[in-house]
């Protein structure tokens, strides 16, 4: 029985007929074909010749913003490493003081937007901040008497990027060490290897897949980021495109940077995938048991007990008490209708862009499953969710481009024909902003609606169809059901991306309508920190919601190891 | 055959991935038989279950329910308007549903208190109404079969699929469980077509066997029929362990360690298997039994007391002064000595000869 479900469960073609194409394959393909319209605008820009504008941006600022994103990778790439790789590996498999509460505390700092901890560290560092002007104070020193670091560099871009992004490498490097075969370790103990010895050459190259995977996600944010390196005036290039598009009125030279960004996109997609897939094989070989933890005492539980304190502290806590400081302060002034205005905003976007996309991953992961893996709606998935790799900026960018000109033809055709002119109908509009976040956001809810629906046995389906329900119905009353936890954790996931979410937002956003986000942007840009801090906070509340979801989950992830 | 089948397979042919699974079967389910379809694991069974339930599509072939077309190439009639029920080996019941909720669902068409009605009446059937608002996860293994047939019982349908439906209970339930659901569906009339690789299981349950090999009908008949007139090796095999001896028919008959055994049509020459059941080997203590006529003598390796029979290890040397290892099923009253000398010989009734393999 086993096996022939198994053989007929991977069985992918019926003949060359098209008998597979009815209501959910023609939406599970309509889907991929749609969201990937953007990547697509943005990579045939290759193929057009490039204009003068493109010469002079090649020659002058081109090699500033590879140079500096090549920089901000190496650096935000080293750094996640480090810090994440040592607190998963301190966390996993040693025992010292207060490795439960990090455990799942180090995920904090993802709730944390980059540009949210860069606006809050300028204020703490800058010249005019507290720290700067307590040293001054104390030391009685004046300016120009003394030396401190510049926040507003690159050096501070990679600083305040490590601390938010590094819990991605914690998460996958966690999981890969837990998942590791005790055995394993045991036996080369047992060879001789000391503590030390069996993790760098036995724990380390072992975890290799799930590291390189962890670091391949925070460098694909830190391409992401607009709001951070905007800030800090370091050029790159989403701030390029921006800068192109907007200060410029330059369309197509600033998407022909945004396809040059996509080659950097594509390499680590491909890191990714690769590790992932290794990371996958892996895991038939592991064996559950509770890990034999190294115990920690005297001074080295306290030096565990620091190392992880201190991502913890700088990552989430400092600058959360600073935006609380600052939120309470400034509270009279900016906690008004407006404030309640932009939040409204940001939740209904949030909202429906959630809802959206996990009612199309439930109808594209349900058909995929009706259609026992069919290779080209395999594919069509798949397309589906590429845009999680790609930076906000040129999604923006992909998106603009063809609603901008899908309203000019919709205008002079209307005109033309019934003299009336609707204006901006796609672009400019709440709907562009929409699909701008499917687009980025549809992986999230498609690998965690696709997860939980492996999880309800074909025989389900089989009964209910025996039964006398008709495919849409067994997903009503069958699958809904048992999946319904699930959707609401994807919903929650896309809610807070959603939430905080810059550069599509910002670019694609209807005149005068602002997020929570969009308005931190704009009075950080207008050096009012403080100000801006009740909705960089709000945002940070929101974000922490899954970081609780996602630690409850890990939490459980492993039987033999449920408290943590 | 004067009544129209219930399920008629012709011709059907299936490939996953190109590979032929299953080739050419074809069969027919009476109203109101059980047929067993019958094989190891691998030889197709299961896909051809689910090709007649709807839920692999049909690739080759024709399948009919009552006389009507449901899948030939044309038409493919989705699994929900089949009018089949279908029991699988792990149950499936829906675990957000009550046990009653479970039963009802199939019976859409029915109003509420109706439905209710009709679910609490199959339930009593299997003997589950004390469970009837209780969840899944709380029944054990055998309560969650019976309710899985409950449900698949629920909207009557013309016809019922098991897969294996006693596969994950244990030996004891197994038969208690195996023998409800006998007369539950004997008393109902139901026509149903079991999937199982367990000879046993088969021959206890069904009025008739398709035994598959390899995706292809090995032979179909009364389980008696396979029983004591098996057509191949194959069948002979699969029904109990064997004693095998290979040898050449000279003059009509087979010398074997047993003296000589009747080839029947067979030419002189052909290398054949001669294939006898434990059952046939007849051992008795030396100087009972009327002489020793017919008798070889063998000695005992060692004897086994199994719950109704003695399972018998022999050693019997043959003409090139090779040692032979038998194994012989006696009724368990009789149980020899290690080493003991015994008389030994055949009912020729059951021992079978085909052609050795590669010679068909």
């Amino acid at each position: 029985m086993s096996a022939d479900t198994l053989v007929s469960r991977k069985w992918t073609g019926r003949g060359a007929g098209l008998g597979w194409l009815d209501g959910w394959s023609v939406f599970t393909i309509g889907v991929a074909a749609l969201v990937s319209v953007p990547v697509l605008v943005v990579l045939s820009h290759f193929f057009i010749p490039a204009g003068d504008v493109w010469r002079h941006l090649a020659e002058t600022v081109l090699t500033g913003y590879v140079v500096n994103s090549l920089w901000l990778m190496i650096g935000v790439g080293t750094g996640t490493l480090v810090i994440g790789v040592a607190t998963a590996w301190l966390v996993t498999m040693c025992r010292f003081w207060g490795r439960p509460i990090f455990e799942w505390a180090l995920l904090l700092p993802l709730a944390v937007p980059a540009y949210v901890i860069a606006y809050t560290y300028t204020g703490l560092f800058e010249f005019a901040g507290p720290v700067q002007g307590y040293l001054r104070d104390s030391l009685d020193l004046g300016k120009g008497d003394y030396w401190f670091p510049e926040i507003r560099s690159i050096g501070g871009a990679i600083a305040m990027m490590t601390l938010v992004l590094y819990p991605y490498v914690y998460l996958l490097s966690r999981i890969a060490f837990l998942e590791q075969s005790v055995a394993v370790l045991e036996v080369s103990r047992t060879l001789g290897c000391h503590p030390w010895r069996s993790f760098f050459s036995v724990a380390l190259p072992l975890a290799r897949p799930g590291i390189a995977a962890g670091v391949a996600l925070a460098l694909m944010e830190t391409l992401n980021d607009f709001g951070t390196v905007q800030y800090f005036a370091v050029d790159t290039f989403t701030t390029g495109i921006f800068r192109t598009w907007f200060g410029m009125g330059e369309a197509q030279a600033a998407t022909q940077l945004a396809a040059t960004l996509m080659i950097f996109i594509f390499a680590l997609v491909l890191i990714e995938r690769l590790s992932r897939g290794r990371v996958r094989v892996r895991h038939t070989t592991s064996r559950y048991r509770a890990l034999p933890r190294y115990r920690l005492t005297g001074a080295s539980s306290a030096a565990a007990s620091t190392a992880c304190v201190l991502p913890i502290f700088l990552g989430f806590a400092l600058p959360g008490a600073v935006l609380l400081d600052w939120t309470v302060e400034t509270a009279d002034r900016m906690i008004d209708a407006r404030f309640f205005a932009y939040t409204a905003n940001s939740f209904s976007l949030a909202a429906i862009a959630s809802l959206l996309a996990v009612a199309i991953a439930l109808v594209m992961v349900y058909g995929l499953r009706l259609h026992q893996q069919n290779k080209v709606l395999v594919f069509a998935a798949r397309v589906a969710s590429m845009g999680y790799a790609v930076p906000g900026a040129v999604i923006a960018v992909g998106v603009l481009l063809p609603f901008a000109w899908f309203d000019t033809v919709l205008n002079d055709w209307l005109r033309a024909g019934f003299d009336v002119s609707p204006g901006l109908v796609f672009s400019g509009t709440i709907f562009a902003v929409i699909f701008a976040y499917l687009v980025r956001f549809l992986a999230i809810s498609l690998n965690t609606v696709e997860a939980s629906l492996d999880k309800v046995t074909t025989g389900m389906d089989d009964a209910s169809r025996t039964l006398g329900r008709k495919p849409g119905n067994t997903l009503l009353n069958v699958h809904l059901p048992m999946i319904y936890g699930s959707l609401l954790t994807a919903g929650i996931l896309v809610f807070v991306d959603v939430m905080k979410e810059l550069p599509a937002t910002l670019f694609l956003r209807p005149f005068n309508f602002d997020t929570l986000a969009v308005r931190t942007y704009q009075l950080a840009s207008d050096e009012r920190l403080a100000d801006a801090s009740s909705s960089a906070l709000a945002i940070v509340l929101v974000g922490v919601i899954p970081v609780v979801l996602l630690s409850i989950a890990i939490a459980r992830s492993r039987p033999g190891h449920g408290k943590g | 055959m004067s009544e129209t089948a219930v399920l008629e397979l012709e011709n059907v042919s299936h490939a996953f991935d190109r590979v032929r699974v299953i080739d050419e079967v074809s069969f027919t389910v009476a109203p109101g038989e059980l047929l067993g379809l019958l094989g190891p694991s691998g030889s197709g069974k299961t896909t051809l279950l689910r090709l007649a339930a709807g839920l692999e599509e049909l690739q080759e072939g024709r399948i009919l329910i009552n006389g009507q077309p449901v899948a030939d190439g044309v038409v493919q009639v989705p699994p929900e308007s089949r009018g089949v029920g279908l029991v699988f080996q792990e149950g499936a019941l829906f675990p957000h549903l009550t046990v009653v909720g479970n039963v009802a669902f199939g019976l859409a068409r029915l109003k509420g208190a109706e439905k209710r009605r009709r679910a609490l009446e199959v339930l009593e059937l299997v003997g589950m109404t004390a469970f009837a608002e209780s969840y899944p996860h709380v029944l054990s293994g055998g309560q969650q079969q019976r309710v899985a047939l409950a449900r698949a019982l629920a909207p009557s349908p013309r016809l019922l699929l098991l897969d294996e439906p006693f596969t994950g209970l244990d030996a004891k339930l197994r038969s208690q469980i195996r023998d409800e659901t006998l007369h539950i569906l004997k008393d109902s009339g139901t026509t149903t077509l079991i999937v199982t690789h367990d000879p046993e299981e088969a021959m206890y349950m069904v009025d008739r066997i398709v035994l598959l090999n390899d995706g292809a009908i090995a032979q179909s008949g009364a389980p008696e029929e396979l029983y004591c007139h098996p057509v191949n090796a194959f069948v002979t095999e699969f029904f109990s362990s064997i004693n095998r001896i290979t040898g050449v028919v000279k003059g009509n008959s087979i010398e074997t360690p047993f003296g000589s055994i009747a080839a029947g049509e067979m030419p002189d020459g052909t290398a054949v298997d001669v294939l006898i059941r434990p059952e046939a080997v007849r051992v008795t203590p030396l100087g009972t039994d009327g002489g020793e006529v017919d008798a070889v003598k063998a000695r005992v390796i060692t004897a086994r007391r199994l719950r109704r029979a003695s399972f018998i290890h022999l050693c019997i040397g043959n003409f090139e002064g090779e040692h032979l290892h038998f194994h012989s099923r006696v009724p368990a009253r009789y149980l020899p000595g290690d080493d003991e000398t015994v008389n030994v010989r055949l009912d020729h009734s059951q021992i079978f000869i085909f052609p050795a393999d590669g010679a068909e």
